[in-house]
């Protein structure tokens, strides 16, 4: 995952699961759970499928997807991007 | 076992997968031997069928079908768990399909600082020791294993320097039940979460010998009066009984896997009604047949009268009361005196 000039990965330490359209993501360290709805899951989804997907590319699958403008998708994916880094779900990759 | 943040979204999920019947927690038998020959253990012959164990890929196609079918949480059990040869493998692929692995153990096979530091970083989650008495001889009473109680406090220290999640099970017989105040007390100091259990349940070849180390009623209220003064958070809570309420989890929110790959409804409900092996997971679980386990509700059980205050702390078991008294809707008189100790308080 390629964001703001950095090569992030999904960081295995953290259990996840999905139902019902949603995603359940367990932070044992911090000790916390999170929840995605319907379009973190199909992203989430997409993350777990392919490894390196770019910011521009998950922008225009939620786009599609969801049938909103280029504009608003990139707005939501940077912030859930942001989000997940934040809560180390996503961390910094070497490669 | 540490107390998530977010106790609304996990209950949130709790509820949604015993509603919709997804078994957001598996408890995988790994095999049936055991290093120790426990006097309560529910388990008949601690040896398993070379003709039907399961192989290291039936194992990583148990747990893709569970990955599929919903499941957040694995929990790693035996007999013990890493008399396996599989263990590790099973531990490290359970970890990278992103389930939370926890474990119920011994501990006699973690020996050295090494194995602790691998269990960490092979991504388990939180380990249960079954400790049952800071006194060895009591200990080694209840696992007939003379030193058993030297390498499970071993075991546990060497996990808390590794940085594990530790808990102790301790079973409350009426072997131990004078000393479990100093257990608890040993376990708060060193931060260990401790869990205090009177549920034994019969051998499951029927063999009730194991509940002759049940607690006696007056043992029981003893127990929980103490507790209750000492630790005022930790006296029962009732619930409100409802009768249109199911009993248990059992073949909704969890599920539990054989040694043999048998799927059944939970540990205690010994009935198989397939093969994860050989069949898929949803053929398995929407069985008409299972609905029998999935569908008790307050209302059906025997005995209770809903106006007594006892009914609002009756934890039944369908799985105990079928191999206790051959009738899963017959709640045992342990769990009624279980009940009315509780309420008494």
């Amino acid at each position: 995952m390629f964001y703001q000039n950095k090569t992030y990965k999904i960081n295995t330490d953290n259990p996840w699961q999905c139902m019902d359209q949603e995603t359940i993501i367990l932070s044992p360290k911090s000790n916390k759970a999170h929840e995605l709805n319907k379009a973190g899951t199909y992203l989430w989804n997409h993350m777990q499928e392919n490894n390196t997907p770019s910011l521009n590319e998950l922008t225009e699958l939620l786009s599609v997807k969801f049938n909103i403008n280029g504009i608003e998708a990139k707005t939501d994916t940077e912030l859930f991007l942001k989000s997940l880094i934040e809560q180390q779900i996503l961390v910094e990759s070497d490669s | 076992m540490a107390t998530p943040q977010n106790l609304d979204i996990l209950n949130k999920w709790r509820l949604k997968s015993s509603a919709s019947w997804i078994p957001l927690q598996a408890s995988l038998e790994l095999t049936n031997r055991c290093n120790e020959r426990c006097q309560h253990c529910y388990i008949p012959s601690f040896k398993d069928d070379p003709k039907k164990v399961l192989s290291l890929h039936d194992w990583y196609l148990v747990l893709d079908k569970l990955k599929k079918a919903g499941t957040l949480y694995i929990v790693l059990m035996g007999g013990e768990a890493m008399l396996s040869p599989f263990f590790w493998d099973i531990l490290k692929y359970s970890h990278s399909k992103g389930f939370h692995t926890s474990m119920i153990t011994n501990g006699m096979k973690i020996k050295t600082q090494e194995t602790a530091d691998k269990l960490r970083n092979f991504g388990i989650k939180q380990m249960s020791f079954s400790l049952y008495s800071l006194k060895p001889h009591v200990h080694d009473f209840l696992t007939r294993v003379k030193g058993s109680h030297q390498k499970t406090i071993k075991a546990i220290e060497l996990c808390q320097n590794a940085g594990l999640e530790v808990g102790v099970n301790a079973l409350l017989t009426n072997a131990n039940i004078d000393d479990i105040f100093d257990l608890e007390d040993w376990c708060i100091e060193k931060n260990i979460v401790f869990k205090a259990d009177p549920t034994i349940t019969p051998k499951l070849d029927g063999n009730l010998d194991p509940l002759k180390l049940r607690a006696s009623k007056e043992q029981l209220l003893y127990f929980f009066r103490a507790r209750t003064k000492k630790f005022p958070k930790s006296k029962p809570k009732p619930e409100t009984y409802i009768e249109s309420t199911h009993v248990c989890n059992a073949g909704k929110g969890k599920c539990a896997i054989t040694a043999y790959g048998d799927l059944i409804p939970c540990i205690e409900i010994r009935e198989a009604f397939g093969n994860l092996v050989t069949e898929d997971f949803s053929e398995i679980w929407k069985k008409e047949s299972m609905n029998k386990w999935r569908n008790i509700l307050n209302q059906d059980l025997k005995g209770i009268d809903p106006k007594s205050k006892s009914s609002n702390f009756c934890e039944h078991c369908p799985g105990i009361s079928n191999n206790e008294c051959n009738d899963p809707l017959q709640p045992t008189q342990f769990q009624k005196d279980l009940a009315q100790v509780k309420a008494s308080l």
